[in-house]
């Protein structure tokens, strides 16, 4: 399917399958200079040049991690399972340059952190002066931003599902009611009425944040609508941005106009929506609403689903093997 | 002003040779309508560089051109660089960084269609705001492409060039090798341009004598 996908589009799967690649051997090519960085530096009398490595670090890290996430984002339309394994790759590099963005793509990944929701639901409360103890210190810097606060807050959100639709591991048994707890510090955010632009389509923030907040509704009956209306948007806003694009013929082509053509974020809270709700009835929730299968509004949602379909086989783990 | 690094990604069909004699032959890097023309003039060049080529340069790449009834690409007078972006509040908000070199490398190998690429680094002065009709800036392709990613962020680093970059801005040339089965880069070589000016020779910091 989702090489017809790729056809609609008029993109050669073998310029796909070119770009994937592509970008998977840049992220690797950085990868060597990140290690060549670290052994720079570790040799002796070479302490003098630390100073400024914490930058190139940083900027190595998130440059691999960038091609790895557009990558993922390339292999969804030809190969799912590489497409897992790129997104848990390029995970755990966000999460070493500190970015709540590393929750999303693991959990969607179906490599949940599961070890890390308690500090996730500490920091989120902090961050809204819902903690007792406020220590600013522990918070991360990029989580100030609301669009790292609205990914942590739908990876927390697909972490919850987890813990009510699989065995909880051991020592998870008494943790406290983080949905309730989740629930409670989104539903009095400012971020419910956020207009800053999130993800690759601009979308005003408070979106997610209210994707967010009706995944961890579980006795509103209306979040099924509320969602899949959201997703319907998203995914028409998708289209629009690719026909767009497709007007520089040159660039959109040969893979290379600035654009994702793969739209993680909208895969992602397909992913997510498919596995809180359900593929049939978030399928049939956007049907109801006029997403044609057959049109290319359709295929960030159906890509978020293939990969939520393939994702939920790994089972309840943080260990996504890499 | 901002003096800004960049890099231009080719491919040539002739290999080596053909990356080395660009900057033997100290031309420079020609716009396509300079080097389908041959001769260029002052008046052509104002005529020339205007918003609405530069939509086209940006936008329409390949349509026909009205004016001369062919692809616009042929007879632009820009040049496409690529400076990356890195910034820590916009990764925040993006998840994105680019940088200049795999873009460059992505239009080096032809689109990955060879496993190799020939990468110019070069610096250009970018003025503080859009000048499209002054030559002798670069513009930072901003507003004109509205379906671009988070445009009030980041600019994915793309730069037009007017006419030509001289050659005393370019540095060099490197060969990167794609080794696509080890999935890896290598640069295979680096080629000097020995009349290069360092940018330095226009800082605005005067010494004490």
């Amino acid at each position: 399917m989702a090489i017809a996908d790729l056809e609609k589009l008029h993109i050669d799967p073998d310029r796909a399958g070119a770009v994937t690649d592509f970008l998977e051997s840049h992220a690797n090519t950085t990868g060597r200079e990140l290690e060549n960085l670290q052994e720079y530096t570790d040799l002796p009398g070479r302490a003098e040049s630390r100073a400024g490595q914490p930058d190139m670090q940083w900027t190595l890290t998130m440059d691999m991690a960038s091609a790895l996430r557009e990558a993922a984002s390339w292999a969804a339309y030809f190969d799912v399972g590489r497409a897992l394994g790129l997104l848990s790759r390029a995970g755990s590099l966000y999460q070493s340059a500190g970015l709540a963005f590393e929750s999303f793509l693991l959990t969607i990944a179906g490599f949940p952190p599961m070890g890390e929701i308690s500090r996730d639901v500490a920091l989120l409360a902090q961050i809204h002066g819902q903690a007792d103890a406020i220590d600013s210190a522990a918070i991360p810097n990029p989580l100030y931003h609301p669009q790292q606060q609205a990914y942590l807050l739908l990876a927390c959100a697909g972490m919850t599902d987890r813990l009510v639709n699989y065995r909880q591991p051991p020592g998870l048994d008494e943790n406290p009611d983080y949905r309730q707890m989740l629930y409670e510090i989104a539903a009095e955010s400012p971020n419910r009425q956020g207009v800053l632009p999130f993800g690759s389509l601009g979308t005003p923030v408070r979106v997610p944040w209210d994707i967010g907040v009706h995944l961890l509704q579980d006795d509103n009956p209306e979040s099924l609508e509320i969602i899949a209306r959201h997703l319907t948007t998203l995914c028409r806003r998708y289209a629009e941005m690719m026909s767009l694009a497709t007007v520089n013929g040159y660039l959109w082509d040969h893979a290379a106009a600035p654009v994702d053509v793969g739209d993680i974020e909208v895969m992602g809270i397909a992913a997510l929506s498919a596995s809180h709700f359900g593929s049939e009835k978030i399928t049939s929730a956007v049907a109801r609403l006029g997403l044609d299968s057959t049109d290319i509004s359709f295929i960030p949602f159906g890509l978020g689903r293939d990969l939520s379909e393939q994702s939920s086989g790994h089972g309840n783990t943080d260990d996504p093997g890499f | 002003m901002i003096v800004q690094w960049c890099i231009k990604g080719m491919a040539f069909n002739s290999g080596d040779q053909e990356a080395r004699s660009l900057i033997d032959s100290r031309q420079g890097i020609q716009c396509n309508w300079w080097r389908d023309v041959r001769t260029i003039t002052a008046p052509g060049v104002r005529d020339k560089l205007t918003d609405a080529n530069l939509n086209l340069h940006v936008n329409h790449f390949t349509a026909i051109d009205p004016a001369t009834k062919r692809q616009f690409r042929e007879l632009t007078p820009f040049i496409s660089l690529t400076a990356g972006t890195v910034e820590r509040d916009a990764a925040a908000k993006t998840n994105i960084i680019h940088r200049a070199r795999a873009t460059a490398l992505w239009f080096g190998t032809n689109f990955g269609a060879s496993d190799h690429a020939y990468l110019y680094t070069c610096w250009v002065v970018v003025a503080p705001r859009s000048a499209v009709v002054i030559e002798g800036v670069a513009e930072e392709v901003r507003d004109l492409n509205t379906y671009r990613r988070y445009s009030q962020f980041q600019t994915e680093g793309e730069m037009i060039a007017k006419v030509s970059v001289p050659d005393n801005q370019i540095r060099d040339c490197e060969k990167w090798s794609w080794d696509r089965t080890g999935m890896v880069f290598q640069k295979a070589w680096t080629y000097p341009n020995t009349r290069f000016t360092l940018p330095e020779q226009l800082s605005n910091i005067r010494e004490l004598i």
